[in-house]
């Protein structure tokens, strides 16, 4: 691993753990909050590829559980968030934006499915208490898909993303 | 009640200190965490599980972590744990029933099985945050690399760690800035995180220019220069006492799987032996 | 006499913080006016309370006591956006307002945000980009400009808004002299327009060549307040507030032996002095040595 990919690596987490943790979004017509996390892990899979994607979505989300005192749902977390990542990086890799919208309906399919299955298993939640969390989960997932958005306004603004995304050494491509 | 802004969080978790918690080697903490999440998923029984709550307790409690950090645990996860207690109780009823209401039926089996339920979930947070309090980043990060996580993995977490708060605190003040152009944020769900676009993308502009950055220094410091066996500035090592620590986990858990394994011991919510 | 186009009374600020339950308040008792047309410099050491103090008058913090007011009304509920009306604010660093794809697109979100109109919302564009000289990169990326070129992307975009008051967190900071002679020349435009202008500066040059007026800032508490001069004429107000002294400044107090006097802040002033000195000839002759 070289220095260029660390660094992206960890920036990326972080990220996606103040999303996860800071950021709150209100639920219409519920009076609940969720989190844009789902945003920044798409946004990070489509635009660093499967493995920086897993990684900063599942390390990063479990932080957040951790960090907010959810303690015991951090590696439930790390598997399911680091599948929607895993997914979502690895379909969107060079097959446009099709390819960006399957990896963020699978990565989203495998988030609830994981969530779903842990907690009526390991968790203990039941079938029934799994069904409880079932639509918070899918519309966190949901909110996900202004990643892709996310990504090209962000491509946009800031051409140097290629640079760091792509395989090569680092060129003085910032003039900061 | 979070409001329209982003809500600060304290990203780092450890409680300085000198308690025996604090000086046991992180491995130790490690392996601890490791075979109380082992047994709490193995028993199932109430009376084990209000015993390991009790035992957690008195651990957080001997390495001083203040009252405030362990009401924060409880403040989260409490709301969890009663619905998890009072969907076994209406959802999965065994045995001979206490009281019926209407189709609803509680008996003591579903009763003791959703409070013991409930109490895992709060058990395991506790022991991963007996962890987290008592070890601060750098140990924390030493320790996984020690257990085998490479080197480059640790570093990335430990950069992790160190930029949360950073970004934390370019994320309030990107959305100050927003606002003071005119920025609103309101509605919900989707319009809600369309407003918020700007934020993120100028959160997200400002971060990887901080990476580009980071990865130079980290470059220009000569990481992965060929040829070269790391050293390291504090070492970890383990004293007799993390060997006996280590050497009484290890001989506790395998007993009590014992029990649970060959005699089923704590297989029931309830009932004991 | 007219209405304070920003003013504070008695204004105390305590940050909500988790782990630092100890720490004094950021504010403790401030009163401040900035009266309609003025310009006026907020200066002290970090952490003496000046951004805190500059952030109450766009409402990203609200009093824990006192009054807070913009231009003769009360801020109390008044939202962010409704204040940004008024109030043009600069933050320190300019990554932190730019999110858009051209340079052009960039300047026009606070016009837009404000509800200006398509045409209006142009002329303002156009207008902004002349003045800071932005023509050339108008559809650039801003974020792929150099930094003192997203600083003054950043300082247009808050322009462009046309507020009456004008607030400034530390402009010059990073910037050559070049674009900071620039950043002072866009400031007086909007001075002989009527506006009103609050800059934040650890740059006391500036300061005493520039802005006429200082308001010194000290642990949460404004401890004086005045001319320029008079403030850096007070040498234990310097020191208390670790202000600095400017270089000619410093000069001019190492030649009081010539006659020079040590209250001389600025280039011109102390090239009057020195002219002064020299017609008048007392003291002249130490000069003349050298």
């Amino acid at each position: 691993m070289n220095a260029r990919t660390i660094a992206l690596t960890a920036v990326s987490i972080a990220i996606v753990t103040v999303l996860v943790a800071s950021v709150p979004v209100p639920i219409p017509a519920t009076g609940g909050f969720t989190h844009p996390g789902a945003v920044a892990e798409i946004f990070v899979a489509v635009a660093f590829g499967p493995v920086i994607g897993m990684v900063a979505a599942g390390v990063g989300a479990a932080l957040a559980d951790l960090i907010l005192g959810y303690g015991s749902w951090a590696p439930l977390t790390l598997i399911a968030h680091g599948s929607l990542g895993l997914l979502a990086g690895w379909l969107s890799r060079g097959r446009g934006k099709g390819g960006m919208f399957a990896g963020w309906i699978a990565g989203g399919f495998a988030l609830v499915a994981l969530y779903f299955i842990g907690q009526a298993t390991v968790y203990g939640l039941g079938v029934a208490g799994a069904a409880a969390e079932l639509p918070f989960n899918l519309f966190q997932v949901a909110l996900g898909v202004l990643g892709l958005g996310l990504f090209f306004v962000v491509r946009a603004v800031y051409p140097q993303i290629e640079q760091l995304a792509g395989g090569k050494g680092f060129t003085d491509v910032s003039k900061s | 009640m979070p409001g329209d802004g982003p809500v600060a969080i304290n990203a780092d978790l450890y409680v300085p200190g000198r308690s025996w918690a604090h000086r046991l080697d992180p491995r130790v903490k490690l392996l601890f965490v490791a075979c109380f999440i082992v047994l709490v998923l193995v028993y199932d029984n109430l009376f084990f599980m209000l015993s390991a709550l009790v035992l957690v307790h008195l651990l957080h409690f001997s390495a001083r972590v203040p009252a405030a950090r362990l009401r924060f645990v409880w403040k989260t996860l409490l709301p969890v744990a009663l619905l998890m207690a009072l969907l076994w109780t209406l959802f999965y009823p065994r045995g001979e029933a206490l009281a019926v209401f209407w189709i609803v039926e509680i008996t003591l089996h579903a009763l003791a099985q959703g409070a013991a339920l409930g109490l895992r979930i709060l058990v395991m947070a506790f022991a991963v945050f007996a962890w987290l309090y008592t070890t601060d980043q750098a140990a924390l990060v030493r320790s996984l690399v020690k257990v085998g996580i490479p080197y480059e993995w640790g570093l990335v977490l430990a950069l992790a760690l160190r930029y949360i708060p950073t970004f934390q605190g370019s994320y309030m003040l990107i959305s100050e800035a927003q606002a003071a152009r005119g920025l609103e944020l309101r509605g919900a769900g989707f319009a809600r995180v369309r407003r918020m676009m700007p934020i993120f993308v100028a959160m997200i502009v400002t971060s990887l220019r901080a990476s580009e950055q980071l990865g130079r220094a980290i470059e220009a410091r000569a990481l992965g220069a060929p040829g070269v066996r790391r050293s390291v500035l504090h070492d970890i090592r383990f004293r007799p006492a993390d060997y006996a620590a280590s050497l009484l986990l290890a001989a506790g858990t395998a007993l009590l799987l014992y029990l649970n394994f060959a005699l089923g011991i704590g297989e029931h919510p309830i009932a004991l032996g | 006499m007219s209405v304070p186009a920003l003013a504070a009374r008695e204004l105390r600020y305590r940050y909500p913080s988790s782990s630092d339950g100890n720490a004094p308040d950021a504010l403790r008792g401030v009163d401040f006016a900035l009266p309609e047309g003025g310009y006026v410099a907020l200066v002290g050491q970090n952490g003496s309370g000046k951004t805190t103090l500059a952030k109450h008058f766009i409402g990203l913090l609200r009093a824990t006591a006192g009054q807070v007011l913009v231009s003769g009304r009360v801020v109390a509920d008044a939202s962010v956006s409704a204040l940004a009306r008024d109030v043009g604010f600069v933050f320190q660093n300019p990554d932190h307002q730019i999110f858009n794809a051209s340079v052009r697109e960039e300047i026009a979100v606070g016009p837009r945000n404000l509800g200006a109109g398509a045409v209006e919302v142009e002329r303002r564009v156009e207008e902004s980009l002349v003045r800071f000289e932005l023509e050339d990169c108008a559809d650039r990326q801003p974020a792929a400009l150099s930094f003192a070129l997203r600083r003054a992307v950043a300082v247009a975009a808050v322009f462009a808004m046309d507020t009456p008051i004008l607030v400034l967190d530390e402009p010059s900071a990073g910037l050559d002299a070049l674009h900071v002679q620039r950043l002072l020349a866009r400031i007086e435009e909007r001075r002989a327009r009527g506006h009103s202008v609050v800059i934040i500066t650890h740059d006391m040059q500036l300061v005493a060549e520039h802005v006429p007026r200082c308001v010194v800032m000290h642990e949460g508490r404004v401890i004086a307040e005045g001319d320029t001069a008079e403030v850096l004429g007070d040498q234990a107000l310097v020191e208390r507030a670790h202000l600095g002294t400017p270089q000619v400044t410093r000069l001019a107090r190492r030649l009081r032996a010539t006659g020079m006097s040590g209250n001389v802040f600025g280039v011109d002033a102390f090239c009057d002095h020195f002219s002064r000195l020299r017609a008048g000839g007392s003291g002249s002759s130490a000069l003349d040595g050298r």
